[in-house]
């Protein structure tokens, strides 16, 4: 499929768009916490694969490159968009709109959302990706063992939330 | 709480907060198939506007241009000019691996104060080569470590388009594993490529390399080396340096 697209098979670039734009949508929403912003990364990011293909060294996994590229972009929109707008707060607010989960799981929203990037990012390709720590160290250019860390200290921070909310619940029994 | 449990409740979290519509879906596909697939695409809407185009904007991020009285001028009246016309140091804001530090940075003016640009003196130090200015750590990194630079040189005979593909060959040959290859806009406004050794060890050497237009006919490229685990922090900062990179005109 790859090399059609090279060759500038316009349909089967549409099957591999087909392919790849759930995961990368809500992988780029979860990066920039704005729909909006999302959708441009996610544009942005099919564009360049469509462009820079054909320098894409077949002998290595495809997808933690298309996703160094979709990260990538989500960082460059929310840098250029940092400059001309107070991100956080409409950021915020643009995901809550979107839950409807109960009190405890909208607060583990906010414990997901308030992790810094650098356990967030390697969080969702993890858990929403499906990605390998290998794969994430690819995509992420980031050293194997930090990726690690980050996955262990991420984790362990929302799980000890986890625990908090858990123990809430009890007491109010 | 079973480890299982937290995994399963952070995917569905994760599921349910990246939730989108189906029209989201077509709204992308739309956009692309204009930008690739649509030859005149006038009067069309997109969701953004269309990049420009490499050979076009070719000018630095923040370019000056600077009037100099006489070609007959020694190097160091220009350089004195040069300091006259830009400011001594600048205090920004830059982000390192996830933390952001205020940094101090000092104007130092190129080989042939052509260019300027502004280098965080407490870390490192700018040196006038044979092979261009070379930016590097102030204190000698121990020798396990790969080297961490960035060097400037100019080709003032060559367009950017022929430097880069020439140059391109050759970078490849040292690191052959391509990251990206793509017209950027910061920190500087130009082709970029990043490419590194072949492997995901922490001390795989990697290279970023931008090719600028000097506004004159020719060519700045700015290589800059380092490794897989410093490209957070000295890669970060030498785009940070590279922000303040401006090109200054005859």
């Amino acid at each position: 499929m790859l090399q059609k697209i090279i060759n500038g098979d316009k349909e089967a670039f549409r099957n591999f768009y087909n392919q790849q734009i759930d995961k990368a949508l809500r992988v780029a929403i979860l990066i920039t916490k704005n729909r909006e912003l999302a959708k441009e990364a996610t544009q942005e990011t099919f564009i360049r694969v469509y462009k820079n293909l054909s320098s894409f060294d077949s002998s290595r996994p495809f997808e933690p490159w298309f996703y160094r590229i979709l990260t990538n972009e989500c960082n460059r929109i929310l840098k250029k968009e940092s400059k001309t707008t107070h991100l956080p707060d409409y950021a915020e607010a643009e995901l809550k709109d979107t839950s409807i989960s109960t009190k405890d799981f909208s607060e583990l929203d906010e414990a997901i959302q308030s992790l810094s990037d650098l356990y967030r990012i390697p969080i969702v390709l993890k858990y929403l990706k499906g990605f390998s720590e290998k794969d994430i160290s690819v995509a992420l250019e980031t050293n194997l063992n930090t990726i690690k860390s980050r996955l262990h200290k991420g984790r362990a921070l929302l799980k000890d939330y986890l625990i908090e909310l858990e123990d809430r619940g009890k007491k109010h029994v | 709480m079973y480890n299982n449990d937290v995994d399963k409740k952070i995917e569905e979290r994760l599921a349910e907060m990246s939730n989108f519509d189906a029209k989201d879906k077509a709204d992308i596909w739309e956009a692309i198939e204009q930008e690739l697939f649509t030859v005149d695409n006038k009067g069309v809407v997109k969701m953004k506007p269309k990049k420009k185009r490499w050979g076009i904007l070719v000018a630095a991020a923040a370019a000056m241009v600077l009037a100099f009285g006489s070609q007959t001028e020694t190097g160091s009246a220009l350089v004195d000019k040069v300091k006259e016309m830009f400011e001594p140091e600048k205090d920004v804001q830059i982000e390192i691996e996830g933390d952001k530090e205020d940094t101090n940075l000092q104007l130092n003016e190129g080989k042939e104060a052509d260019y300027v640009i502004y280098v965080d003196e407490e870390r490192y130090v700018m040196n006038k080569t044979e092979t261009g200015d070379v930016i590097t750590t102030k204190e000698p990194l121990e020798e396990r470590y790969p080297e961490v630079s960035m060097t400037i040189t100019q080709v003032k005979d060559k367009g950017t388009e022929e430097v880069y593909n020439e140059l391109r060959n050759t970078i490849l040959a040292v690191y052959p594993t391509i990251i990206l290859e793509e017209q950027v806009t910061e920190p500087v406004v130009g082709q970029m490529l990043l490419a590194k050794e072949n492997g995901n060890e922490w001390d795989n050497e990697m290279t970023r390399v931008y090719v600028v237009d000097n506004e004159a006919g020719g060519s700045f490229i700015i290589q800059q080396k380092y490794f897989l685990e410093a490209e957070e922090g000295h890669g970060a900062r030498f785009d940070q340096m590279l922000k303040e990179f401006h090109i200054v005109k005859e």
